[in-house]
């Protein structure tokens, strides 16, 4: 099935510029509708009331972190089949190895270039 | 000599009545001088080399004292704060020069929209340059934010060591560990070497499938 590029994305980072970065290489590879949270808890808030095609979330965040975030999605009925994507500078393998217990669809290490993000979307929503 | 363990019993019987079990480091010179009072009479060699090992533990333990106390902790502690005040000051400075690459990127990437397709896909390549390379803030940020962490820990210590010098004792002071798992991951970047690289990562992953 086609990708849909007109999905909404939901960037999570605490870090204004990172969300700044990941929205216009999102941009790039063709996706414009591009929402964005400053951390867990209010990524599940716009989660919960919006319809979202993709996460793609940093780790270290407060007061609720990536992983907690990853954890609430998947104990949701209705978000629990929402594709997640880590993006993070955390590379330590139990890191990776929570991440993936917890149910993440893909992990990518930051700093990172836009071929790595439109791989690991692609790998996780389908190709586009 | 009396043998020690004669007169040493009601000494530290008395020591013990009159400082208690923890001692600070002045009044525990003050003990091991009372303690050699109690070698009396003929000395043996083992009371000689026994005298000399208890007189060179109380030197040890004022040397050690004044070698703390030339560590002036209270300056360390006043200059800590100055030390994160300038570190904030690198993240705000390379965060705002950020902010400037990442606007001349939107507008390489705006004008792009404005040219033949063979210009436009040279601008967006360079738009796109800029944004991958731009990611070293947060990076930067997060290191810093490392060493911020760090020297507050640091600043915990120092004010140990001036609490220890005000003679009003000090528990052991160590990091409070994290009581929540996921907390325990919070790791940050780690130097090149140490963590995973994304094939590494790509590789753990394709490991549980």
């Amino acid at each position: 099935m086609a990708v849909d590029k007109a999905m909404s994305i939901l960037v999570v980072d605490d870090y204004q510029t990172m969300i700044r970065i990941v929205t216009n290489l999102l941009k790039q590879i063709g996706f414009n509708n591009v929402d964005a949270a400053s951390d867990g808890s209010s990524a599940l808030e716009k989660l919960r009331v919006g319809k979202y095609g993709l996460v793609i979330s940093d780790w270290n965040m407060e007061p609720m972190t990536g992983l907690q975030l990853l954890k609430e999605v998947r104990s949701d009925d209705r978000l629990k089949h929402t594709p997640f994507i880590m993006v993070t500078a955390e590379s330590k393998t139990e890191n990776v190895v929570a991440a993936k217990q917890a149910g993440v669809n893909n992990y990518i290490v930051k700093p990172f270039n836009a071929d790595t993000l439109k791989k690991k979307m692609a790998s996780v929503i389908g190709e586009f | 000599m009396s043998l020690p363990a004669q007169n040493l019993a009601p000494e530290l019987a008395r020591l013990r009545a009159e400082l208690g079990d923890h001692v600070a480091v002045g009044d525990l010179i003050e003990a091991a001088e009372a303690v050699l009072r109690t070698l009396e009479g003929d000395i043996t060699p083992a009371d000689l080399r026994l005298h000399r090992e208890v007189n060179d533990l109380a030197h040890f333990i004022e040397e050690a004292r004044r070698d703390i106390a030339s560590i002036r902790p209270d300056e360390i502690r006043s200059r800590l704060p100055a030390a994160k005040d300038e570190l904030d000051a690198v993240v705000s400075a390379t965060e705002a020069a950020t902010s400037v690459f990442l606007g001349v990127a939107e507008t390489i990437t705006e004008v792009s929209e404005k040219v033949d397709e063979e210009v436009a896909q040279v601008l967006r390549q360079l738009a796109t340059d800029i944004y991958e390379a731009s990611s070293f803030q947060d990076i930067t940020g997060q290191r810093i934010a490392k060493v911020v962490k760090t020297m507050h820990q640091i600043e915990e210590r120092v004010a140990g060591m001036v609490r220890l010098m005000e003679g009003a004792g000090i528990d052991p002071l160590t990091e409070a560990p994290a009581d929540d798992d996921d907390l325990k991951l919070l790791n940050g970047p780690q130097l090149n070497g140490s963590g995973n690289s994304q094939s590494d990562i790509d590789a753990l992953l394709a490991s549980f499938d």
